[in-house]
């Protein structure tokens, strides 16, 4: 794909970029519990950037045959753009080491996968035949070029592999929907575990439990945080930089709770969000967002951290992993420093409390202001020690910056995997109280 | 040889190793760009194609997808493969009848004939008005997209369609800041016909502004339980979220439970209440033919309060013995085609606004959506600003809203259906099943719903 870089600049570039991906992917659905289908896509595509006279232009495009067409295009393109604020990647930077193909994931054939799958529906089955089970088992392989005027050509492989499911009981108008993601970390999936956790979530959801409105102190899980995470748009680099994000001002002081140690990690090993480059080619790497509850670090893409007169740290991401999409700031892995309790401990402690699992309807609320306005998908009341039963229709309004403040309580000791917008390795976090309602 | 004479020669070769097979190829070219503080800092082109096959085999499906028009007989080939691997039962199809037919935009209102310097200008002009307002606002967004896509469908059955389709939308935003407050707004529609829709938008973006900069200073609703009314852009994301992903079929056909949950002539709300699904002209959705070949129709969903009808795939009526409605939709070529909705509408009563608001002691009017979702039995949905209601008349503007509730308490906790439906061109889309930003619209009048849970600090 290099060749695309001289033809651009053949066609009367001034620089050129081009990002380039290829994937191969398998994918077995279950639906309500049956195969359903088994499916693989072979998709390439290519994204090009040319800049002439200091204005940029970009195309996508996944027909590869004749090249020298988007090439002029490009170019074309250009004339329309406005003044590029920042440069492309210079070659010569360090890259991390790191082997992102596990042929681990490929080692299983389409069969074995099926079975595996199979062996899933049965154990949830056998506990409740009502049960409807979804699955969505998928590997897949990418291979990632960035290549430029500069002389820049990367270029790397990543393998991945994800288990989603989720289990459906309706009785009635009560609906019991537990879903679940799992990241292998480096090995095969453990189907058997996977299908023991769900059971494990169906068994106590099962019993309604009614609780009042109030101010109680909740436990959220590593889902829910994970969630919650969406409400940190203000580290994006692009929010602070046109002056909008709630931290803005904030740099080295206390905006959490110093229990709250936040890393971004784009070069952790078996990392699902790890590789060796962003999007825009800048080399991954590890960057200490909050220490001890103290801001230190925005997250950058090329564009932002030219605007602010910063070095970019790797966070340019094309949204949905889709060439065709523009640069965001995203998070890699997001981790957090372990606490010092267990989750055993923390519901120990609490006399009647909740512990709260999906609240995913934050994300239609004023994340840039970092709200957490949901309803609580799936949330369980504490009493007396003990998870007694599921809460329904209750809903919260807060705010990140106030709940991992002065109402944190506790982090548990021990990170789980989980991925909602981006893969955060996310303990359970206590709080002490927080207002809710139910209806 | 031909692509009709392909495709027909794979369908022959495989006939006797698949109860259904189809085949849809997909050539796109979008044009977009994003302004950031007046300045254009995306200006893109997306020019794709590919296709995919789609195999039924005993009730299996095995389903490939490609960019390269080279690859179709080999996909086809471990399509076969795959769904003899999956297939277990019997396959169930709902009849539909072939149709030939070539559909191609033929719009006055083309947005291929204005040129593009005239589409970046008009954004740019709402975005310099964003940024000439002042404090607190200090941020605009633009963005705008236009896609024109041709997509070749023909199945084993003889069915073969050519459809052109256009989507455009746009999206101005404005974000304003004061101390660690942050606040935004958004102008966005959207048109499958006619890029006159950008055009002459300053008043709306000027009031916008001056509703942003309200909207810092403006407090949040404490949580509780209110009666609110929602406008019909809330409205309309409400009837999508809490009653149209309930009824898409997928949901319904292989789950006796919920079977009996969506069970036709089950009461959901009042007599007046009306919500129907379907193509409806000029909005985002439409379209002649779903991506199974199946003609589109306007389908009632709930009529006089009882539940009539879902929405369906050939697959899902088939197993729920209903007949297909040309709601099997995909994103692309590279998703198959699953139960969607389309333009959701609740149908317009009686009331005017004065009636409904007239005897509400305390109460919130809830105005522009900028979000929902639902799990099937709750729903959550946010808006971006709203008013509150005391003694019967509107009073302070506040901050974003987020409600949310138990979809069949909430149904039958609709009081008042006004006289005022409007359906509107959203941007964005829809999401489900991994296939995200589908394009939909919604309609509906103001309607007042009681005891709704919004979230929010101690009252």
């Amino acid at each position: 794909m290099k060749n695309i870089i001289n033809l651009t600049m053949n066609n009367g570039a001034d620089k050129a970029e081009a990002y380039f991906v290829k994937h191969y992917l398998d994918e077995i659905i279950f639906e309500d519990s049956l195969l359903k289908q088994v499916s693989s896509k072979k998709l390439h595509g290519l994204s090009l950037k040319a800049v002439k006279d200091d204005k940029v232009g970009s195309i996508a495009t996944s027909d590869l045959t004749d090249l020298d067409s988007h090439a002029k295009k490009v170019v074309e393109f250009a004339g329309y753009g406005d003044k590029l604020t920042f440069d492309f990647v210079q070659p010569g930077a360090n890259y991390p080491e790191l082997d992102l193909t596990n042929e681990e994931y490929f080692a299983p054939s389409i069969e074995d996968l099926v079975s595996e799958g199979e062996t899933v529906l049965k154990k949830i089955l056998s506990y409740d035949k009502n049960i409807k089970v979804t699955l969505n088992i998928q590997r897949r392989k990418e291979t990632k070029e960035i290549h430029n005027s500069y002389g820049l050509n990367l270029a790397a492989d990543k393998y991945e592999s994800i288990l989603q499911g989720s289990a459906l009981l309706v009785e009635g108008d009560n609906f019991i929907n537990i879903g679940d993601v799992y990241l292998p970390q480096g090995g095969r999936i453990n189907f058997t575990k996977f299908a023991d956790d769900l059971i494990e979530r169906m068994k106590i959801s099962r019993k309604t439990v009614t609780m009042e409105s109030g101010r109680y102190p909740v436990i959220f899980t590593p889902s829910a945080v994970n969630q919650m995470t969406l409400a940190l748009q203000g580290f994006k680099g692009q929010l602070v930089a046109k002056g909008v994000s709630p931290l803005k001002e904030k740099m080295n002081t206390q905006i959490f709770h110093e229990m709250i140690t936040l890393i971004d990690d784009g070069i952790m090993p078996d990392g699902f969000g790890s590789h060796k480059f962003d999007d825009e080619g800048t080399p991954m790497q590890k960057t200490v967002l909050v220490e001890d509850g103290i801001l230190k670090n925005f997250i950058f893409s090329l564009e932002s951290a030219a605007e602010m007169n910063k070095i970019p740290t790797g966070n340019g991401i094309k949204m949905n992993n889709n060439y065709s999409s523009k640069m965001e700031e995203n998070f890699t892995n997001l981790i957090f420093k372990p606490g010092k309790v267990s989750l055993e401990e923390m519901i120990q402690e609490i006399k009647l409390g909740l512990l709260i699992d999906d609240i995913s309807g934050l994300m239609m609320g004023n994340l840039y202001q970092g709200n957490i306005d949901s309803d609580m998908e799936m949330a369980y009341k504490i009493e007396n020690g003990e998870v007694v039963g599921r809460v329904k229709n209750g809903a919260l309004g807060t705010n990140i910056y106030k709940v991992w403040k002065d109402n944190l309580v506790a982090i548990e000791n021990k990170l789980t995997p989980v991925v909602f917008a981006s893969p955060v390795y996310a303990p359970h976090i206590l709080c002490k109280d927080i207002y809710v309602t139910i209806a | 040889m031909d692509l009709t004479s392909r495709f027909q020669q794979i369908f022959d070769r495989h006939r006797s190793e698949y109860d259904y097979m189809e085949i849809r190829l997909e050539k796109s070219d979008q044009t977009g760009f994003e302004m950031k503080n007046s300045k254009l800092t995306e200006l893109s082109n997306v020019a794709e194609s590919g296709g995919n096959v789609r195999v039924l085999n005993n009730g299996g499906w095995g389903f490939v997808v490609f960019n390269n028009l080279a690859d179709l007989e080999e996909s086809a080939s471990e399509a076969v493969l795959q769904a003899k691997l999956v297939g277990r039962s019997k396959s169930v199809y709902a009849a539909v009848t072939p149709v030939h037919e070539e559909i191609y935009f033929d719009h006055p209102g083309d947005a291929r004939k204005v040129s593009l310097a005239k589409k970046i200008d008009t954004v740019k002009k709402y975005c310099q008005i964003i940024d000439n307002y002042g404090e607190p606002i200090n941020f605009s967004q633009g963005r705008f997209s236009e896609k024109f896509s041709t997509i070749t469908f023909a199945n084993s059955d003889g069915t073969y369609i050519v459809q052109e389709k256009c989507d455009m939308q746009v999206m101005i935003l404005g974000m304003a800041s004061k101390g660690d407050i942050t606040e935004y707004d958004y102008y966005g529609n959207g048109s499958i016909d006619d890029i006159n829709f950008i055009f002459g938008l300053e008043d709306e973006i000027h009031k916008m502004c001056q509703r942003l900069a309200a909207l810092v200073d403006a407090p949040r609703v404490k949580g509780g339980l209110y009666t609110v009314i929602l406008d019909p852009n809330m409205a309309g994301v409400f009837v999508h979220e809490a009653f149209g992903h309930l009824s898409e079929g997928d949901n319904v056909a292989e789950n006796p439970e919920m079977q009996e949950v969506m069970k036709i002539g089950r009461d959901f709300g009042t007599p007046e209440l009306n919500i129907y699904d379907g193509p409806y002209p000029g909005k985002r959705g439409t379209s002649k033919y779903d991506d199974e070949g199946t003609l589109c129709e306007k389908t009632y969903l709930i009529k006089d309060g009882k539940l009539v009808k879902r929405l369906h795939s050939r697959e899902t009526a088939a197993k729920l013995k209903e007949s297909p409605t040309g709601n099997a939709r995909a994103i692309s070529y590279k998703y198959p085609p699953i139960p969607r909705m389309r333009t959701t509408v609740i149908e317009g009563d009686k009331y005017s606004f004065a009636e409904m608001i007239k005897d509400i002691d305390e109460g919130v009017y809830m105005l522009k959506a900028s979000g929902g979702k639902t799990n099937g039995e709750n729903f959550t949905f946010t808006s971006v600003y709203g008013y509150r209601i005391q003694n019967g008349k509107l009073g302070e503007l506040v901050k974003g809203v987020t409600l949310s509730g138990n979809v069949f308490t909430t149904l039958k906790n609709i009081e008042m259906i006004g006289n005022d439906e409007t359906v509107e061109n959203s941007p964005g889309g829809c999401g489900k099943g991994g296939q995200q930003g589908l394009p939909t619209s919604e309609g509906s009048p103001h309607i007042r719903i009681k005891n709704v849970n919004i979230g929010g600090e101690e009252a």
